[in-house]
């Protein structure tokens, strides 16, 4: 192509001749076409540059950007895309998705007749009321919202309209299909999608950003069975609320999180302050006796006390205008597991005392117990603890007056009490199999070991009877409270709750149940204390979740399974025996 | 000799033209079905989404275990439904006696203990108990957990009865000659189940 565009075609008559004559030009002449032939060139190596930048550009716009521009469009292999990542529970049910729907707004300026268009509009949706649709059609703006969320039917009718100048707008609508169960933990959004509540609130950015589902730890079954057990529990004692949880003790974990009354984030017209309140992590209350656990467990990891020291109860401590009092008074000396199992407040004042005010904050603070409890919900609480802590301090705190915290507090609290004495933050995501749990070494093996067998022993002895379970080993704590008003404490309305664990060997699981203002009942033979009210509901807890969760009901000789052996045999004595009688006849 | 290239090009950009012009239309159509396609898939992906919200909502606990109970009057699983194979009498014949010292002595006159066909019959049975840390590694009917999405998921597996009768050891009785399990009605099983629970 070059050698081509350098034979230079004739410019002028008789240059041919000149070449096939080999004349020579000289001078002026030849200098003028030597000039010529080199614009030529120039020329042409400048067209020569731009059509191959052009062409490379072609070859880069269409073969090499093209490709990517292509695949851009290609429909996601998950699933459709949502602006917000689906919430499901530890096994994969959906708590909280998005659906599409449909919006209806109108551009009123060009709807002609508006006064018949809001007639026939109200006639096909109506819940929304004439003067209403004809107040946004007849007003200034030009753009009006009409109606979020339309069903596929409400649509077609709208469309079948033919009216002018109203559009649909797809958009998303957050539902939960499992209504009211996890409420309080999964949280809601507003109109525009926005969280509002619990993980939806807390996980905002990332539930918009991702497009896996955010797992959580919940179990819904467990839920449910949680759910069924207080909501029953309440009616029976007409109790004003009730908060439930069930944690593992090795991860942390969340299995379980009930507070009640609570509301159905799919229909919010129904719902008022109160249920949307969530007991569980948001209120704080004094516990009452469940805090004999930690002070227990403070002085026996401490050394102050052994299992086997005892403790003067024999008479009601008198400090300034207090006097602290036993419920299940004993009036003698007790040792650590008497003081436990009759939940004396006596006992525990004392043993507070020896500990001293130091030693029982670094105590409480390591239980997790003074500071905001660490879990991924927006809606936690910061523990209300004595200010200034004098010793009256320390001895109403050993049994869980003065000092409020959160269920949630007591819950993690607890756990780190029997799973060998390393404490791990409370958390509502699930844990990957084998991701370790971050944890922090509270307290030592032994006193934890310790702990379980006076917990054991509370239920096997003690004021929590009603929560056993033959061969889950069920191991726990009452609590009754009274509740605190201005000026003192009502003697009337109670907070009773029991923490549990189980089994008591190796502990897997701690179940917390609190009834807040139960009223006693004829079965409860008029008691609404803890034994009665929380201590039974854990027991039924325990024994639906645990072969849930593939327990094993422990069968050793100590245990109920010695007596299902025994009934086993009887039962067997009798089956032998009908089977005879079946033959002879 | 300029003619002839003057005629190549022009029948070279010709050719090209004509070829991109076919190529461009054939390309187009393709994409049309391509666009087609992909719709196809965006919707169905989003009814997909829309089934799985639906079966989550049917699938609410509490609505299983109601409807398990009308139907098919199954109930919650309990404590004493939970059995691994040494505790079950029908066993013993193949495991070793000396692995369970804490049974009770066997009635040597039961007739059901006879070893090999109600043992063959009691094989699944042993499927729904959870495998616990004890379960013997030689069992063959080992399962994984029961992790489901449901709250009475172990209800659904049909021999679930079959072990609440062993672990309440009663089932001996439930075995005529011709290895026919009969099996107990729950609400027959019910009372006894609550008394063991209640009065241990």
């Amino acid at each position: 192509m070059i050698g081509w565009l350098r034979r230079i075609p004739p410019m002028y008559p008789g240059e041919a001749v000149q070449e096939a004559g080999r004349l020579h030009l000289e001078g002026a002449q030849k200098r003028a076409i030597e000039t010529g032939r080199t614009r030529l060139i120039v020329t042409a190596a400048m067209f020569t540059l731009a059509f191959t930048v052009i062409a490379g550009r072609m070859v880069d716009v269409t073969l090499i950007k093209g490709g990517v521009a292509t695949a851009s469009h290609r429909p996601s292999e998950a699933g459709p895309a949502f602006d917000r990542a689906d919430v499901t529970d530890r096994n994969g049910v959906l708590l909280a998705t998005s659906l599409p729907s449909v919006s209806l707004y109108a551009h009123p300026h060009e709807i002609l007749e508006k006064a018949e268009a809001a007639q026939k509009i109200a006639q096909v949706l109506p819940d929304l009321g004439v003067n209403e649709v004809r107040a946004k059609l007849q007003g200034d703006r030009a753009f009006a919202y009409l109606r979020r969320n339309l069903t596929p039917r409400q649509q077609y009718d709208i469309n079948a309209l033919g009216i002018p100048g109203l559009y649909f707008e797809k958009s998303e609508k957050r539902i939960y299909p499992q209504g009211e169960l996890a409420a309080h933990v999964v949280g809601l959004t507003d109109l525009d999608n926005k969280g509002i509540a619990g993980i939806e609130k807390s996980f905002e950015k990332e539930l918009k950003a991702r497009h896996e589902p955010l797992r959580l730890s919940l179990d819904v079954r467990v839920q449910t069975i949680l759910h069924a057990e207080l909501a029953r529990t309440m009616g029976e004692f007409h109790a004003a609320g009730a908060t439930g949880m069930v944690m593992d003790v090795n991860t942390g974990e969340l299995l379980g999180m009930v507070s009640l009354p609570d509301f159905n984030p799919n229909n919010l017209a129904t719902t008022n302050n109160d249920a949307m309140f969530n007991r569980a992590t948001l209120g704080v209350y004094e516990m009452g006796s469940t805090f004999k656990l930690f002070n227990t467990a403070a002085a026996l990891d401490t050394g102050v006390a052994n299992i086997n020291s005892s403790f003067d109860a024999s008479h009601p401590i008198k400090v300034a205008r207090f006097e602290i009092t036993d419920y299940h008074a004993e009036n003698r000396w007790l040792t650590v597991s008497e003081i436990l199992v009759h939940s004396s407040n006596i006992g525990s004042a004392r043993m507070a005392l020896d500990l001293g005010q130091e030693r029982q904050k670094t105590y409480l603070g390591r239980f997790g117990l003074l500071r905001p409890a660490a879990v991924e919900l927006p809606e936690i609480s910061t523990p209300l603890t004595p200010n200034p802590w004098r010793d009256i301090s320390v001895m109403t705190v050993s049994y869980g007056h003065g000092m409020a915290v959160s269920p949630l507090h007591m819950m993690a609290g607890v756990a780190s009490l029997v799973n060998g004495g390393v404490f791990h933050p409370a958390t509502v995501l699930k844990r990957e199999d084998g991701d370790p749990a971050p944890g922090q070494r509270v307290i030592k093996e032994q006193t934890s070991r310790d702990m379980r067998r006076l917990m054991r022993m509370v239920v096997t002895e003690g004021t929590g009877e009603k929560a056993d379970v033959p061969g889950y080993e069920v191991a726990g704590k009452t609590g009754t409270a009274e509740k605190s008003a201005s000026g003192g404490y009502h003697h009337k309305s109670l907070l009773s709750s029991f923490i549990a664990t189980f089994p008591a060997s190796n502990p897997r699981y701690v179940v917390l149940a609190m009834i807040d203002e139960p009223h006693g009942n004829k079965e409860s033979f008029g008691f609404a204390t803890a034994g009665w009210t929380a201590a039974p509901a854990v027991g039924r807890i325990v024994a639906e979740i645990g072969p849930l969760l593939g327990m094993q009901p422990s069968t050793d000789a100590a245990d109920g399974g010695k007596q299902r052996m025994a009934q086993t045999a009887s039962l067997k004595v009798k089956d032998a025996k009908r089977v005879a009688v079946a033959e002879a006849e | 000799m300029m003619r002839g290239a003057t005629l190549l090009w022009a029948a070279l950009a010709a050719a090209i033209g004509t070829g991109l012009f076919v190529l461009k239309y054939e390309v187009q159509e393709e994409e049309q079905k391509l666009r087609v396609l992909r719709k196809d898939i965006a919707q169905a992906q989003e009814a997909i989404h829309v089934a799985k919200a639906e079966w989550s909502y049917l699938n609410d606990p509490l609505r299983l275990k109601d409807q398990a109970e009308h139907h098919l009057g199954l109930h919650s699983l309990k404590p004493g439904q939970v059995a691994v194979i040494d505790q079950l009498p029908m066993a013993q014949p193949v495991s070793a006696a000396a692995e369970q010292p804490q049974s009770a002595p066997r009635p040597g006159s039961t007739p059901a203990s006879t070893p090999a066909p109600p043992k063959a019959a009691q094989m699944p049975a042993k499927a729904p108990a959870p495998p616990a840390a004890g379960t013997p590694a030689k069992s063959p009917a080992k399962t994984p957990a029961p992790i489901t999405t449901a709250a009475v998921q172990p209800n659904f597996r049909p021999p679930a009865r079959p072990v609440a009768e062993l672990a309440l050891p009663k089932p001996v009785v439930a075995l005529p000659p011709d290895n026919v399990m009969v099996i107990t009605s729950p609400a027959v099983l019910e009372p006894e189940m609550a008394s063991v629970r209640r009065h241990p």
